[in-house]
């Protein structure tokens, strides 16, 4: 298997044919970006927020980048630790800013509130991103983002490479389960039961992929918690449990729900498939990988049809 | 010992420490870094002023102020109660500071404009304030005040947690309990000209009942033959507290121990007297939380230590030697 | 001259509606020493702590030096009278002169000098607790602590005094102690009113009684009229011995009437 460059960090597990491609693209988008840059001086970006990060390090150049958070080098939370090593990082503060004079600095809707009122009144630029919530939205704050750091060309790229990956993962488990009867109904399981509805990020990219979202019925719409009892009466086929970026290793009230004997009952017949949460807890163009590794894992769930 | 020369060398003693620490506060970065104009870490002169001015200057003015606010409001409602464990969170001003803050995350109010966490906050402790009277009335007893108090406080940590069961998404439930932790982070001159004003009052409101305070370690009935009137100090110490304590946690979020420890520490080297402990907390508090606040920098990597779990993490275990030492003083 | 407290006809309803108090009338002057006996529940608290305005007053009249209680200010009510409850605790263990320097309060103003010192060392002297003036309260005796908080009383300097059974908690010793020290003050002109459960201290001691029963002055007047036979069998119940010793009289209940 051929290594896929830029993205070094992501594990090897990953790197399945489908995973490939979408690494190869953001590898060609990042290194074609070295020679585009002409003209005026790309503003020096600060990000305070862990899905800023990922973004910028998707779309900038290295010199662009002043700082990340701290968590971007995490392998834990960022699927891009590996890459995020070499630049300087902060903790969200001011003081983590100012000193630098950036063009623009990055921050979450939700987190910093006072460091980003503190910055605005320094007449520092901030812009702030939302938590994305939906495969378009993706698209969408990933284009904004290429406007605000000027690589507009990249972002547009990136974005091109995103649907074309989206596309071959479109319905993928609708077509194996289709002649088998209804064996793609899942359930997103989280730390602390938490658990994605159609209007989340994560099950917006269980419909793309042609599973059908168990817990709509349950009523979690954008998110919530599901007990163990509500997830034996829904009796999904599979559990996608995305919980950290290897669930045997992070101890947490999923994995202790997931210990419980009532689900490890064979007449259930309830699939597993991890889903490490790092690649798309953000809505960046890497959870296109993370639908890769979900449609990746259909035909085997087709072979076990009764 | 001569009475009188101990609290005096007490009192030195503070105002030395406390000089030091706003000195270290403002010069003092994250991971231990001294701000300088000079040398490798060295900064441009209008940076180097911002950060000094608009950001450390109003972090070590809200750490005195919060902890004055914090030492006093303790040692008033442990002088009040004549209870040497009750402390700001008794009466339910806390949590209802806390309430009013966690709605304006809930609604995205913190967003749309940048004062309205505080303000919420400080809605929030004076509706915490009007249940509690309502609840205890003019006539309560003692016990019914804090009774009442702990209602108000579960209450309004009840709502607190519906609102956290009901976020809008994980990210803002994550913010609200961060918050809920207590911080001085990047605060501004604004959060100071905010707070200072129901501080000061607060804090002068206290002060004016000190001989009340003095009068009431012989019971309620004594205090007022001795000429006061025991409903109408109740009701001034209670919105002192309340406008000192809801101004501080609407700009610093949930802060514990400080109002417990400190009078405790400091009420042997005043004689006990509860008057004498109010200005001498105040003092101890703001020092204390102080030197909190610079302990939350000096960590390098990581998230930043959050300033309610220090003061939790120095307080508790300090609390427990405390009582230690009272049990075998005791025996 | 006016009485130091005259009570007219005053009734004290609990927030129940229990009538602790029904149309009691009462009189103290200077010199009196004034005992206030009666079996338990009776109203003696109640009594005290109505003429402090300590529980409001149903109906009646309630005069200090002739000024109806309701225009008095808490701090002119309080350069008046001061008042030792019954069971007193201090809730912080202050020092024996600051304690009695909080008896100065009355006198004081927000910002000013409580300790009048030389006020302080007299109240401290009158009860024989100079020695002790550096302890704190924590560290006396149950017969020391009683004559600090009576130091306390007697630092505001006050024309009358009431005192709620303040001898109970005392050994023999210090009961007698006591009440010397209550007469010696009423003697020196002012007006001492004490409520007692021991008869033989209130005939010794006291120069009028008034006996209460179930919320009402029974009788009221002279010590010797007061305290006999047939007057502590209707009021107590009790058949008692009543003797003389040295001039003094003393009572002695001996067994519950039948």
């Amino acid at each position: 298997m051929r290594p896929c460059g830029f993205l070094s960090s992501v594990p090897q597990r990953l790197r399945s044919r489908l995973v490939c491609s979408a690494l190869t693209m953001l590898t060609m988008v990042s290194a074609a970006s070295a020679v585009s840059i002409a003209g005026d001086r790309l503003p020096r970006v600060v990000s305070l927020n862990l899905c800023t990060d990922l973004q910028l390090l998707l779309l900038a150049d290295p010199e662009q980048i002043v700082s990340l958070t701290w968590l971007a080098r995490d392998p834990r939370s960022s699927p891009l630790a590996g890459a995020a090593q070499r630049f300087a990082f902060n903790r969200g503060q001011a003081e983590d800013v100012l000193p630098f004079a950036p063009d623009v600095v990055l921050a979450g809707t939700y987190s910093t509130r006072f460091t980003v009122d503190l910055l605005r009144r320094q007449g520092v630029r901030v812009v702030e991103f939302a938590p994305v919530t939906s495969l378009d939205d993706v698209a969408q704050t990933t284009l904004r983002m290429g406007a605000i750091i000027g690589q507009e060309a990249r972002a547009q790229r990136l974005v091109a490479e995103f649907h074309e990956s989206l596309n071959q993962t479109a319905g993928v488990w609708a077509k194996h389960s289709g002649d088998r009867g209804p064996r793609n109904r899942a359930v997103l399981l989280g730390a602390g039961g938490f658990t994605g509805g159609a209007d989340s990020l994560a099950g917006n990219v269980l419909t793309h992929l042609g599973l059908v979202d168990a817990a709509r019925r349950y009523g979690a719409k954008s998110w919530g918690r599901v007990g163990l009892e509500e997830l034996l009466r829904l009796h999904p086929d599979i559990l996608v449990i995305t919980t950290g970026s290897d669930a045997s290793r992070e101890p947490s009230m999923a994995i202790e729900i997931l210990n419980h004997p009532a689900l490890h009952d064979r007449a259930l017949g309830m699939r597993r498939i991890l889903a490490p949460t790092t690649y798309w807890s953000c809505g960046t163009p890497l959870v296109a990988l993370a639908a890769a590794k979900l449609a990746a894992a259909a035909p085997a769930a087709a072979s076990i049809a009764p | 010992m001569k009475p009188g020369a101990r609290p005096r060398l007490v009192w030195v003693a503070l105002l030395v420490l406390g000089l030091a620490l706003t000195l270290v506060s403002l010069l003092l970065g994250r991971g231990g870094q001294w701000l300088s104009l000079a040398g490798a870490a060295s900064l441009e002169p209008a940076v180097f002023q911002t950060i000094l001015l608009e950001i450390r200057l109003p972090r070590t003015l809200l750490a005195l102020l919060v902890g004055a606010s914090l030492g006093m409001a303790g040692a008033a409602l442990q002088g009040l109660l004549r209870n040497p464990l009750a402390d700001p969170g008794v009466i339910g001003v806390s949590a209802g500071a806390a309430f009013g803050a966690v709605l304006a995350f809930y609604f995205g109010l913190s967003q749309s404009f940048s004062l309205a966490l505080p303000l919420a906050g400080m809605a929030g402790a004076g509706a915490a304030l009007s249940l509690l009277f309502l609840l205890a009335g003019r006539g309560a007893s003692t016990l019914g005040l804090v009774l009442a108090g702990v209602a108000v406080s579960a209450f309004a940590a009840a709502l607190t947690s519906l609102a956290l069961n009901l976020a809008p998404s994980p990210f803002a439930a994550l913010e609200i309990i961060f918050w809920m932790m207590g911080s001085l982070v990047d605060r501004s001159m604004q959060h100071v000209g905010l707070a200072v004003v129901p501080i000061v009052v607060g804090l002068g409101l206290l002060m004016t009942q000190a001989r009340a305070l003095d009068a009431m370690t012989l019971g309620e009935d004594v205090a007022a033959t001795l000429g006061f009137r025991t409903a109408a100090v109740r009701a001034v110490v209670l919105i002192g507290c309340a406008a000192a304590v809801g101004a501080s946690v609407s700009v610093a979020g949930s802060i514990g121990f400080v109002g417990l420890v400190v009078p405790h520490l400091l009420r042997p080297l005043v004689g006990h007297q509860p008057g004498r402990l109010l200005p001498l907390s105040a003092a101890g508090g703001g020092v204390m939380l102080l030197g909190a606040d610079i302990l939350t920098r000096l960590t390098d990597t990581g998230p930043e230590l959050r300033l309610g779990v220090v003061t939790a993490l120095l307080g508790a275990p300090f609390f427990l030697l405390l009582l230690m030492r009272l049990r075998r003083e005791a025996a | 001259m006016s009485a130091a407290l005259r009570l007219s006809q005053v009734s004290v309803v609990s927030a129940s509606g229990i009538r602790q108090l029904d149309q009691v009338s009462l009189l103290l002057n200077p010199g009196d020493l004034l005992g206030i006996v009666g079996p338990n529940g009776a109203g003696k608290t109640t009594l005290l702590r109505a003429a402090l305005d300590l529980v409001p007053h149903a109906s009646g009249r309630i005069e200090w030096q002739g000024r109806e209680l309701q225009t008095l200010r808490p701090r002119e009510l309080a350069k008046i009278a001061a008042y030792v409850p019954q069971g007193q605790i201090a809730h912080w263990p202050l020092t024996v002169r600051k304690t009695v320097e909080l008896g100065r309060l009355p006198h004081s103003t927000a910002w000013g000098n409580v300790a009048d010192a030389a006020t302080v060392d007299a109240a401290l002297a009158a009860v024989d607790a100079t020695a002790i003036a550096d302890r704190p309260l924590d560290q006396l005796s149950g017969g020391e602590r009683a004559r600090v908080l009576l130091a306390r009383a007697l630092a505001v300097e006050a024309p009358v005094l009431l005192a709620d059974e303040p001898v109970a908690a005392l050994d023999a010793y210090h009961q007698l102690d006591m009440m010397e020290r209550f007469r010696c003050l009423a003697r020196d002109g002012r007006a001492v009113a004490v409520v007692l459960h021991d008869l033989t201290h209130a005939a010794r001691f006291c120069t009028r009684i008034a006996m209460l029963s179930a919320g009402r002055v029974v009788i009221d007047g002279p010590t010797d009229e007061v305290l006999n036979e047939s007057n502590l069998r209707s009021v107590y119940q009790v058949e008692s011995l009543i003797g003389t010793h040295a001039g003094e009289r003393y009572v002695l209940p001996w067994r519950r009437h039948r």
